[in-house]
């Protein structure tokens, strides 16, 4: 009876442990039927939702845009929601085994799997979201965030009848700094004696932090904030909606989150360097970027953001203020500012 | 003894048919998205089996799931619904890792000295729960359930804080010296010797049941009076028991640590210890039922990522399909087992 029953079970666990291989043996086809053509194969992932209304959903768009202007050369695929260490490395270097070409690991976090997996796949081309660690066939994508935080100081300045603004960021890492600063030259040029109030959470993803920052600063009289955050955004955005004040979005166009109260916002195009990172893959040059140049930055000056449609439902900006706010724009457009010199 | 044998065997079925009725409901919501079953069951297969890489990775995932779920059967023997291998997971990494940072020694004697550290520190935070169920009679599955939020937020602090790499600005140490790192097998590939630990640990297993502390383990299981007249000292092998449990689990963060990321994170845990306890559940708390479920496991695991990454199926539909699978295997426990809560309830009483 005891070896029966035993038998019984290993044969059955047997079988299923069979399954599988069979499976593998019809899956092969599935991977032939992809090589078919010479399309490059493109990867992204995403370490959240594709429609975050924010850092992922920024880069899903720009990418997926790409890929339909591209449809003949380009195939391709997205997987979301890779934010687990255990996850990350295997992803990447799954898709460079399976002969993608291009792979877009969008975030910090990405940073040192993404170089490993470099190192492994000498023939595939790597792409970091943000960071500082790169390898011949890698390069990072970044935000040179001081173009699109000037224009959200003038904006702010100009819709503010209170005289104080504020700005909002979550880790002071150096392209908030820059945006920061950014926002405070451009309010200056506006207004030369407003009040700025500039609060980090020191972590991207404290909503709560960051709804405490905000109504703080509301209740002390700022009247417009802009936030250059990701996950710290949707606090600071639900912290005007209950105040009933003005807020400025960052990266993806937030009015959903607060119609009445989102005045406007940073919509970033990462197209605006993705175009130009195929392009020097294509050609080669890729390979042989120099150090400082492997970092692709999206600016105004080069269309990788723009403000969405102000919307002012409380009727604050007059018709000259508009103007000054597109001037703004255009001379931003020519790269006519002069920054300071980082760090 | 043929009975208990007849009751094996139906759990085995059991395990079975519930794995398969979690897989045919997964089967209706993927056509529900847009999407046809079979072609994304095939993928999950093919995307677990297909490639070097991948079957790696199957071994990579199949060490800590095995080895937890190995751990965690321990305490199920004798009815304590330990909860918190994550969170002894979690303790044995720091504990490790940080003897590997700090201490200054020849690898030769280092290495084994970070293992001792991880079974001491992650046995010792499961004695903890031990302890209050012994001294204060408190319930195992809460506290066990809140050790794992301290540990975890310990982690936090730690890597935020005293034990931040200094080289860098993300969440983690820096690495453990190179010498006291476990080996992969094959250059290129993520495998590691930690598979031959796994399968240490399993025998070890397979013998602590045929020994009289194996034997005493079970006993408790069957009740609290039954050990008493037996002659067993009730206590201490509770005791004894959570140490084990943990001890095991602290094996595992040990090895994940050493072979795989060098150095403690955030959220390195996972979601190791949840997959684990199902493991051993659906393992029916046998060594070789544990083996064969955390195969299993590792192939949802691993396939449903490439599933998610070569198909069009949504990425929470993977998840649908492993919550399918843990709701199917509680239940059927719940069901199996009344009569066993039944007779908990009692001890309870008893005591």
């Amino acid at each position: 009876m005891r070896k029966n029953l035993k038998a019984r079970i290993a044969l059955l666990l047997g079988i299923l442990m069979l399954l599988p291989m069979l499976y593998a043996c019809g899956g092969k086809t599935a991977s032939d039927e992809a090589g078919e053509s010479k399309k490059l194969k493109v990867a992204l992932v995403l370490p959240g939702k594709k429609d975050d209304v924010s850092f992922n959903q920024a880069m899903y768009e720009g990418v997926s845009a790409y890929a339909a202007a591209h449809t003949d050369t380009v195939d391709l695929k997205i997987v979301e929601n890779v934010y687990e260490v255990a996850d990350i490395e295997p992803a990447l270097s799954d898709f460079a085994d399976q002969g993608y070409d291009v792979i877009f690991g969008h975030g910090f976090q990405f940073m040192e799997p993404l170089v490993n997996v470099a190192d492994k796949f000498p023939e595939s081309y790597f792409l970091l979201g943000t960071g500082y660690m790169f390898r011949k066939n890698s390069a990072i994508y970044d935000v040179a965030l001081e173009s699109g935080g000037y224009l959200m100081g003038v904006i702010a300045a100009l819709a503010s009848e209170t005289g104080k603004i504020g700005v909002i960021g979550g880790a002071d890492a150096s392209e908030m700094v820059r945006g920061h600063a950014g926002y405070r030259m451009g309010a200056e040029s506006v207004n030369p004696n407003i009040e700025i109030q500039e609060i980090y959470t020191g972590d991207w993803n404290d909503t709560a932090a960051a709804y405490e920052a905000a109504v703080g600063m509301y209740d002390s009289g700022v009247d417009v904030i802009w936030h250059s955050g990701d996950g710290i955004g949707l606090g600071v955005v639900q912290a005007a909606v209950d105040k009933d004040k003005y807020v400025l979005g960052n990266v993806q166009d937030q009015k959903s989150l607060g119609e009445k109260n989102v005045l406007s916002g940073i919509q970033y195009h990462w197209e605006a360097v993705i175009d130009q990172i195929f392009k020097d893959i294509a050609s080669g040059a890729f390979l042989n970027l120099e150090d400082d140049a492997r970092i692709y930055w999206i600016t105004i000056a080069n269309g990788g953001m723009e403000y969405t449609p102000i919307n002012d439902t409380k009727g604050k900006l007059t018709q000259d203020e508009l103007k000054t706010i597109e001037e703004a724009y255009q001379k931003l457009k020519n790269d006519e500012i002069t920054w300071p010199a980082w760090n | 003894m043929k009975l208990d044998l007849q009751k094996t065997g139906n759990k085995a079925a059991g395990a079975v048919a519930m794995v398969a009725a979690a897989l045919l409901v997964g089967a209706v919501l993927v056509m529900i998205s847009g999407n046809n079953p079979l072609e994304a069951y095939s993928t999950l297969l093919s995307g677990a089996f297909s490639s070097k890489q991948r079957v790696s990775e199957l071994f990579v995932k199949l060490v800590p799931v095995m080895i937890m779920g190995l751990g965690i059967s321990v305490a199920y023997r004798a009815q304590l619904w330990n909860i918190g291998a994550e969170g002894q997971f979690i303790i044995g990494s720091i504990a490790a890792t940080a003897v590997g940072l700090y201490v200054k020694l020849p690898p030769v004697l280092l290495a084994p000295l970070t293992l001792l550290a991880a079974i001491a520190a992650a046995g010792g935070w499961a004695l903890l729960a031990g302890f209050l169920k012994v001294r204060f009679h408190a319930n195992e599955v809460i506290t066990t359930l809140m050790l794992n939020y301290i540990a975890d937020y310990f982690l936090d602090f730690l890597v935020y804080g005293p034990m931040m790499d200094p080289a860098g600005q993300l969440p983690q140490s820096a690495m453990v010296p190179e010498g006291i790192q476990i080996k992969a097998i094959f250059s290129g590939l993520r495998v590691h010797y930690g598979l031959a630990i796994m399968v240490v640990v399993f025998i070890l297993t397979v013998l602590l049941w045929r020994s009289t502390l194996g034997y005493r383990i079970n006993l408790i299981g069957q009740g609290e009076r039954v050990s008493t007249y037996a002659g067993v000292n009730v206590k201490r092998t509770i005791l004894l028991t959570m140490f084990i449990s943990g001890a095991v689990a602290g094996v595992a963060g040990w090895i994940e640590t050493f072979g795989l990321q060098y150095r403690i994170m955030e959220n390195m845990a996972g979601s190791y210890g949840n997959i684990a306890t199902v493991v051993a559940l659906l393992g029916a708390l046998h060594p070789c039922g544990i083996a064969v479920a955390s195969f299993f496991f590792s192939i949802l695991l691993v396939g449903g990522a490439s599933m998610q990454r070569m198909t069009n199926v949504p990425y929470s539909i993977v998840d649908v399909i492993q919550g399918l699978i843990i709701i199917f295997v509680i239940a059927g426990i719940v069901g199996q087992g009344r009569k066993t809560v039944k007779r908990a309830g009692r001890i309870g009483k008893d005591a």
